[in-house]
């Protein structure tokens, strides 16, 4: 089976940058009193002060309040967004309600039809979603659960994604699903990588590998110091086209997906492994950066933040045979 | 009919004491942060919305007047309740009724709460109702209570004690509550007719009133 990867201009994106966009006014969207729309001051400061560092973006979806699903009224946003962040190279949509891990029925050619919507709209070069229970019986809950490691869950993902792929006018990017401390419930057995390889060789997606998320894994299954690299060619790394950093930490012996902005060592240590690893990966996104009200990142994320920068300089230069890794 | 594990996690993450029967010790750890996330949202609310105890204010504080263990029995029943489960926040809110109207229907159906209760609900959810027409211009959840639209407005009569109008309307963004005069309903009712009849923009002398209220009503947004 062919992997339905995203159609790109060039052969390898490099670096992108990938926005949580919350209707709060502060840190995502803000609304202002006459209704119009805005991207929060300090996220563009940041886009135009790492002008030079990003080739794409995505914006990850947060529903704005609780009407009914209406591309319309995303519209002004959405373009605000895309006006300011970095989009030459692509721009996608990471989306919250397509619910893939979910084993109940769930109306999602409602879900695909706003979606396409979008992507008519926006020209999305991709749609990613972790794989995961993002609400059940129709409420959403705090943080995305991993989907049942079983086989009516492996059922399900399965069904689901293949109903996405079908319907949805982008490439969807199933992402592998986190296992955080203190935010997730894991049910079954099956080991989660083979379980993800197996919906990626029966769908034909292709596939986001979040660092944060592939260690959350191995930590939840007591890994600790180079096991956390273990068994990764369990995963469906042909199928990989992005990988994705966001801030996580480790407090009191628990592994926490923080998303603050502040990357581990051992995540670049896994994204040059993964990078070397995976054929037909071509882009790397930084997770919601953290940034002061100047566009300044946080002080705690500068020098991963440079770390990151200079391995994927260095993938760039390799992608293009004037470099190797090591 | 048993609940897939799904359900099953759901009702035990609202459970007030966490019971799990079907997780193992493992997975109630887990669950610890997410059971209280979501049980706070729902009903103490969070930064970006309202939760039952701010929306059914006056309504939950008669409880306590009356019984402090009953308001707090009433919000842990209602998380477990059939009306609950059956909300649907997303992404299909219109086939459900959204969470306010939900628990309004959930302490119609209790027999030990204090008589009156129901005339103070039932003010809270039409003004949490019609705010949230008001805020997005149109009535986007299912609903069992009267709300009428006459293409202008979306309203609702009710009464009080004394058996007078009350209004509770969404117009013009706004939400409009308060005593009305045998008038005004007739004008409004008849408005709600004449949009069903194709006749919106009907002439003046097409409902009964005054040309000064009608005036004020158009004024308001509500004819």
């Amino acid at each position: 089976m062919s992997i339905d990867f995203p159609k790109i201009k060039s052969d390898w994106l490099g670096f992108g940058v990938g926005m949580d966009m919350p209707w709060d006014g502060k840190n995502g969207f803000v609304v202002s009193e006459n209704g119009s729309v805005d991207v929060a001051e300090g996220m563009k400061k940041f886009f135009k002060l790492h002008d030079s560092d990003f080739n794409y973006s995505f914006l990850s979806y947060q529903p704005r309040g609780r009407g009914r699903l209406d591309a319309k009224r995303y519209r002004e946003a959405f373009a605000r967004f895309r006006s300011f962040a970095p989009t030459t190279g692509a721009f996608a949509l990471h989306h919250t309600i397509l619910n893939m891990g979910s084993t109940q029925s769930y109306p999602w050619q409602l879900v695909a039809d706003f979606t396409n919507e979008l992507i008519e709209e926006f020209a999305f070069d991709w749609v990613n979603e972790d794989l995961g229970i993002w609400s059940i019986d129709g409420k959403s809950l705090p943080y995305p659960l991993a989907p049942l490691l079983d086989h009516t869950g492996l059922r399900s993902c399965i069904e689901n994604i293949a109903r996405y792929l079908g319907a949805l006018k982008a490439p969807l990017l199933v992402e592998f699903p986190g296992f955080s401390e203190g935010s997730n419930v894991v049910h079954g057995k099956m080991h989660a990588y083979e379980y993800f390889a197996e919906i990626a060789a029966r769908t034909g997606c292709a596939v986001t590998l979040d660092t944060g998320h592939l260690i959350s894994y191995q930590w939840f299954r007591g890994k600790r110091g180079d096991e956390l690299f273990d068994e990764l060619d369990l995963l469906p790394l042909e199928h990989c086209f992005e990988i994705h950093l966001s801030g996580c930490q480790i407090v009191k012996e628990r592994f926490f997906d923080f998303h603050h902005g502040v990357i581990m060592d051992e995540q670049i240590e896994l994204l040059k492994i993964l990078l070397d690893r995976c054929p037909n990966a071509k882009a790397v996104t930084y997770e919601d950066p953290r940034f002061v009200n100047s566009g300044e990142l946080i002080k705690k994320s500068l020098p991963n933040f440079q770390r990151l920068r200079e391995t994927i300089q260095n993938a760039s230069k390799m992608k293009r045979g004037v470099a190797t890794w090591h | 009919m048993a609940l897939n594990f799904e359900a099953q996690l759901m009702s035990d993450l609202l459970a007030r004491h966490m019971h799990a029967a079907n997780l193992t010790a493992e997975q109630a750890v887990q669950t610890k942060q997410l059971r209280s996330r979501l049980r706070v949202r729902i009903v103490s609310g969070n930064e970006r919305e309202r939760g039952i105890e701010q929306i059914f204010a006056k309504t939950l504080g008669h409880l306590i007047f009356t019984n402090e263990s009953l308001r707090q029995e009433v919000l842990d029943d209602f998380l477990l309740s059939e009306e609950f489960r059956n909300v649907r926040e997303i992404p299909c809110h219109s086939t459900s009724l959204c969470v306010e109207e939900a628990f309004y229907w959930f302490l119609s159906t209790r027999d030990n709460l204090p008589k009156d209760i129901m005339t103070i609900a039932n003010d809270e959810v039409m003004k949490e109702l019609m705010t949230l027409i008001a805020s997005s211009g149109e009535r986007w959840f299912h609903t069992r209570l009267a709300i009428a639209f006459n293409g202008r407005s979306h309203f609702s009569i009710s009464s009080n004690n004394a058996g007078a109008p009350l209004l509770y309307a969404a117009a013009k963004r706004q939400l409009i509550a308060g005593p009305v005069s045998p008038e005004i309903v007739s004008i409004l009712m008849k408005s709600v007719e004449d949009f069903a009849n194709g006749n919106s923009e009907g002439p003046e002398d097409s409902v009964s009133g005054s040309g000064k209220v009608r005036k004020a009503l158009q004024t308001l947004g509500l004819i």
